[in-house]
């Protein structure tokens, strides 16, 4: 099958600039439960946004699963700002939270 | 529907006519989900929220719009899905299965949502579906079984 002369850039593929890293982390990602995101999915996109490996992502999926909650991670206000924008863009539950 | 054949940077899938009318059928439903169904946060403070709150809007909505051209122009380019040999060929770059698993999940989430988020999504109560919300019982479970499909074509790495 012959390669698509067009190219079609994907969403949300441009490079993005890292905030600044002088403020203070104290915002917590939280991600929480509900009963239509699919476990498998929920792994993946944790370890899309945060580069993590799957037994991290499968623990934080369970955490959710099992206790209705995770924290995912402990940020500055930006950083949770950007975790929390990339969360949603899958559609899962997430919320920041001042520490 | 199978993965066909892959290399570090492209993903094809062959799909036959019935698979990819269901898959076309879907995505055109995309966008299900609408803003503000979600506080941007629990506990924080109303008024430093509600600026974050319209940020995340209007960062959202933005993003489904990209989202939205990027499928059509997927859908539309004779080259990106097209019928060959036998069956139709969904070419994709490794990395566009984000955007396209963001779509199918935002039409599963929305569709629950309209109908009335159940807690039993395994077995919907059928009192809960009208001929007004029907549509979203079916791509809820579609979305869903494509959603399961590329995943596990994922983890085949």
């Amino acid at each position: 099958m012959p390669e698509p002369e067009q190219p079609v850039t994907a969403p949300g593929t441009r490079e993005e600039t890292d905030p600044e890293e002088s403020q203070e982390p104290g915002y917590y990602v939280i991600c929480w439960n509900d009963p239509i995101n699919l476990m498998d999915y929920v792994t993946h996109v944790f370890q899309t946004v945060f580069g993590w490996p799957k037994s991290k992502a499968e623990h934080h999926m369970m955490q959710v699963h099992q206790r209705g909650k995770s924290v995912l991670v402990r940020e500055s206000l930006e950083r949770a700002e950007h975790y929390v924008h990339q969360l949603r863009k899958y559609q899962l539950h997430a919320t920041l939270e001042k520490g | 529907m199978e993965l066909f054949r892959r290399d570090k940077t492209h993903l094809i899938f062959k799909l036959d006519s019935m698979e990819k009318d269901l898959l076309v059928e879907t995505v055109n439903l995309f966008p299900v989900t609408t803003e503000n169904t979600q506080s941007v946060s629990k506990t924080g403070d109303p008024d430093e929220l509600e600026e974050n709150q319209a940020l995340l809007d209007e960062a959202m909505a933005a993003h489904k719009q990209e989202s939205k051209d990027w499928i059509k122009g997927i859908l539309h380019n004779s080259t990106r899905l097209k019928f060959y040999q036998d069956a139709y060929h969904l070419w994709l770059r490794v990395e566009e299965i984000e955007p396209l698993l963001q779509i199918l999940n935002d039409v599963r989430v929305g569709s629950w949502i309209q109908l009335g988020c159940p807690e039993n999504v395994s077995e919907l109560n059928m009192a809960e579906v009208s001929t007004d919300n029907a549509r979203y019982a079916w791509a809820m479970e579609v979305s869903g079984a494509f959603e399961a499909f590329f995943l596990s074509t994922l983890n085949e790495r």
